[in-house]
């Protein structure tokens, strides 16, 4: 350890006060237990298993299901929109047809030809009741 | 001065090679251990943090080069001391306690400066060979005084690689650094 930085913070004293500290230090590893060491060398191995580094792997995965999620959303969205759309579209077309009387008379002006047409129509019908 | 002191911490001995991270990891680990268990004083708290710096430096810096490996791992390892201190603190205050282990340099500067008089440079040195003796005072220092001592004094770091390490300033490292030293020389001079 003698070839540690000094620091210029220190006086020689406290510079030198500080190498045997840290060479006692260095002593006191020899002092762990081998329980200790067995079980420091369980977790080096633990930390080194290939299962612990792609320990995130299913982040993308997730990440790729919301995205799809996202995406999913409005284009069930739009379809069910499109539906609904045609569904109204229907009721509209059939609301408009002209098979009333005021939906006749809303038409365009009828030809002469038509005109004498309905009238006979309308006088049968008087005729019938 | 990193690859320096990680060649230096590495032992002959059959511990795979230190060019690779697993060959790192096992000349550090003791270190890591010793460190971690003057923080907790918790043999099993301490190997919890070891591993976990372990397997975050493999994680998330497996790919860097070996010679940033010295650093990063101190750097994780004192970042994981800080959160179990905190998490200490929590657990404590949440039950109405206090404890040593929390001082944090809260403590009244006054109670640390040294009485140069009482002093016998030779006793001191004495008790600073005498490993129980030594960790004994190391445990009763603060927190942060403690982590620039490790990392300044026995990682062989610079004033900026400890301050990288412990996530502060270089001004405070050298502040931390120079009481820790005193606070040592106090307590070794009267430890008995």
């Amino acid at each position: 350890m003698s070839d540690k930085k000094l620091s210029p913070e220190l006086s020689a004293a406290d510079e030198k006060l500080a190498l045997i500290l840290s060479e006692t230090l260095d002593k006191s590893l020899d002092d762990i237990d081998d329980l200790s060491l067995q079980r420091l060398k369980n977790a080096r191995m633990q930390a080194l298993q290939p299962s612990n580094k792609p320990a995130r792997s299913w982040l993308p995965l997730s990440i790729a299901a919301s995205l799809a999620a996202l995406l999913l959303i409005p284009i069930l969205g739009l379809q069910y929109m499109q539906s609904t759309n045609s569904e109204l579209d229907l009721d509209v077309v059939a609301s408009e047809l002209p098979f009333s009387q005021e939906g006749l008379a809303q038409e365009a002006p009828l030809s002469s030809q038509e005109m004498d047409d309905l009238e006979m129509l309308m006088a049968l019908e008087e005729i019938d009741v | 001065m990193l690859e320096s002191s990680f060649a230096m911490s590495t032992k002959p001995t059959s511990e795979p090679s230190p060019l690779t991270l697993e060959g790192f990891l096992a000349s550090v680990e003791r270190r890591a251990y010793r460190t971690a268990l003057l923080s907790t004083r918790k043999p099993a708290d301490a190997l919890d943090i070891v591993q976990d710096a372990m397997t975050q430096l493999v994680q998330h810096y497996r790919e860097h080069q070996s010679c940033e490996w010295p650093l990063l791992f101190q750097r994780i390892l004192q970042h994981r001391i800080m959160d179990w201190h905190r998490h200490e603190t929590r657990h404590k205050k949440w039950f109405w306690q206090t404890s040593a282990l929390l001082d944090d340099d809260a403590e009244d500067e006054i109670n640390q400066v040294v009485d140069e008089r009482a002093e016998n440079p030779a006793e001191i040195l004495a008790r600073a060979s005498d490993i129980s003796c030594v960790i004994k005072v190391l445990e009763n220092l603060p927190l942060r005084q403690r982590q620039a001592f490790m990392l300044r004094a026995w990682e062989g770091f610079d004033v900026r690689e400890t301050a990288a390490s412990m996530g502060c300033s270089e001004g405070s490292v050298k502040t931390h650094y120079f009481r820790a030293v005193q606070v040592l020389r106090e307590q070794l001079s009267k430890n008995e």
